[in-house]
């Protein structure tokens, strides 16, 4: 397995390099906003670089994908404070958590994509009506000829399905509040 | 996993997403509300956001991260956050609940547009348009791409088989394409057309969305038809624009001739006529125009004619790929006359706005260019 030195400055610049675009991506997909997820991975990557003494992870793209979400989490949650997880502790609970759980972001996106085809063809289409092409409920319930009420509750049991099949959006916010 | 779904008003939920929001709704929240508009949050931006990887360069984030400056973070509440994301979504106007540090160093809208243009060949294989020329032989066409030009040569094998491939052009871009019977084609920002790699029946036929220039090679034996979501373009070896963007749609004829076909109807252009054609109440009509006004995009030049700021916006969203909130909405009435030949970026365009109104301030944040009085 691939153990990097961080240590070791070039090694640093190589983990940086390539694993900055993809930890952005996953804060962004948490808080919304480019220069306040690019904040966090730069954060992120300070509080390594400060801890590179104590840093011996051996995936580093689990243990940072996991730390920028949480942290992107946190930061939603509590104002604007960005918390990173020592990195000691990761090593502890790599044995609670299965690494089969670290999925990236591409796969996580293909799963929501394969979830979304498999809602009833006439739910999917209002889903991406109003998630995709942004429409109003009202204007989806005009284009398609049903009541908006309908609509709603298509959307609202989208919602319902999707959070059970894709439930990584949910699940590492509960193993959060189990920090103290 | 089961979530406390009791505790859940999904009306006042569904209604926030829809758009509907006040701060009042969002204060009283419960747990599991909060949650679930999270989600709901993070799966619309998974949906929505193609191509992420392109908006965080390297580069830029190890030059930041060498110069380690101190990051400079405005303190949001996660309601007045999670808000802010939502207005962002619904594309709403108001920005009352974001709250910004003064002491940030104003942005330039100087970016670069975060998506490339690309093709998408009928073997499922995906041409990016960048900056290195790619040549790709396809049965009896070559195609050679570069970043703002695709050209389908025929060449001499004889495979008869047609494919369909599809130019996709993204905000803030601009192609020239030359299709493999000489026809070129300029398509505009945010448009896509689906076009056989080779032409061998009677008829030569497109399918346009967005906004294209067309300079069709003459052939009297094979039409050329632009077709769209409300009308076809029957073309007769002619030089013409059709911007089918919206709800009308513009079909501007420069020189030739050509055949309007909406459903019902067939209308023959004159050179200088508009034919415009709402899909919705299905609605014609003939007007005589400038039509430099209407093709002066596809050399680059930005024109407009007593046109309200909003339109322009509009116009400059597609070409620039930014978006524009109006903290002012008086301001989208005000009505500009703008010749602009190749404006480099769009901070020269705001600047000159800005100097020919003299109250009109832009302000950059990302991606977003926000407009008030000054």
């Amino acid at each position: 397995m691939f153990q990097p030195d961080i240590n070791r400055s070039e090694n640093f610049e190589e983990l940086f390099r390539l694993h900055y675009s993809n930890l952005c991506v996953t804060a962004y997909y948490v808080v919304g906003d480019e220069e306040t997820a690019k904040d966090i991975v730069q954060d992120f990557f300070l509080y390594c670089w400060n801890k590179r003494n104590a840093l011996s992870i051996a995936n580093f793209a689990s243990y940072a994908s996991r730390s920028v979400r949480n942290a992107s989490l946190n930061y939603i949650k509590k104002a604007g404070r960005i918390d990173f997880e020592p990195p000691e502790t990761i090593v502890v609970r790599a044995e609670q958590i299965p690494d089969e759980d670290y999925q990236p972001d591409e796969s996580k996106n293909a799963a929501l994509w394969a979830a979304i085809s498999r809602l009833p063809e006439q739910r999917q289409r209002i889903f991406l009506m109003s998630n995709k092409d942004e429409l109003k409920y009202k204007d989806i319930a005009d284009k398609l000829g049903i009541s908006i009420n309908t609509v709603k509750t298509q959307i609202k049991l989208a919602y319902q399905f999707l959070r059970k099949e894709c439930d990584w959006v949910i699940k590492i916010l509960i193993f959060i509040n189990f920090l103290p | 996993m089961e979530h406390a779904d009791k505790n859940i008003d999904w009306d006042k939920l569904l209604a926030l997403s829809d758009g509907d929001l006040s701060g009042e709704d969002i204060m009283n929240l419960t747990e599991e509300e909060r949650e679930q508009l999270r989600v709901a949050v993070e799966l619309k931006l998974r949906i929505k956001e193609e191509q992420l990887l392109a908006r965080f360069p390297v580069e830029e984030g190890w030059k930041r991260f060498q110069n380690r400056p101190k990051v400079h973070r405005t303190i949001f509440s996660y309601w007045k956050m999670a808000a802010a994301i939502l207005l962002l979504l619904t594309s709403s106007i108001t920005v009352w609940l974001f709250t910004t540090k003064k002491t940030q160093t104003p942005q330039l809208a100087n970016y670069t547009p975060s998506h490339k243009a690309e093709i998408r060949l009928a073997n499922g294989k995906v041409l990016v348009l960048c900056d290195s020329a790619e040549t790709e032989k396809q049965g009896i066409v070559d195609i050679k791409a570069t970043n703002n030009a695709v050209v389908y040569a025929a060449n001499n094998a004889s495979n008869t088989t047609v494919r369909v491939d599809t130019l996709i052009v993204p905000r803030g871009n601009k192609v020239s394409l030359e299709l493999s019977d000489g026809t070129k084609v300029t398509l505009n920002a945010a448009s896509s057309l689906i076009f056989p790699s080779s032409f061998n029946g009677n008829t030569r036929s497109v399918t346009l969305t967005g906004e294209g220039y067309f300079e069709v090679n003459g052939n009297e034996n094979s039409p050329f038809i632009v077709q769209t979501a409300g009308i076809n373009v029957k073309v007769l070896g002619t030089a013409f624009n059709v911007n089918a963007y919206d709800q009308t749609i513009y079909t501007t004829l420069v020189n030739g001739k050509v055949q309007v076909a909406t459903p019902g109807k067939l209308t023959v252009l004159k050179p200088g006529e508009q034919h415009l054609y709402d899909i919705t109440d299905r609605k014609e009509e003939i007007t005589k125009v400038e039509t430099p006004l209407y093709t002066a995009w596809q050399e680059g030049i930005v024109y407009f004619e007593h046109s309200s700021l909003l339109s322009i916006t509009k116009v400059l969203s597609r070409d620039y790929d930014y978006d524009f909130v109006f903290n002012d909405k008086e301001l989208m009435d005000a009505q500009f006359r703008l010749e602009i030949p190749h404006p480099t970026s769009l901070q020269l365009l705001l600047d000159q706005i800005s100097r020919i109104s003299g109250n009109i301030t832009f302000t950059v944040k990302n991606r977003v260019v926000y407009i008030d009085k000054k």
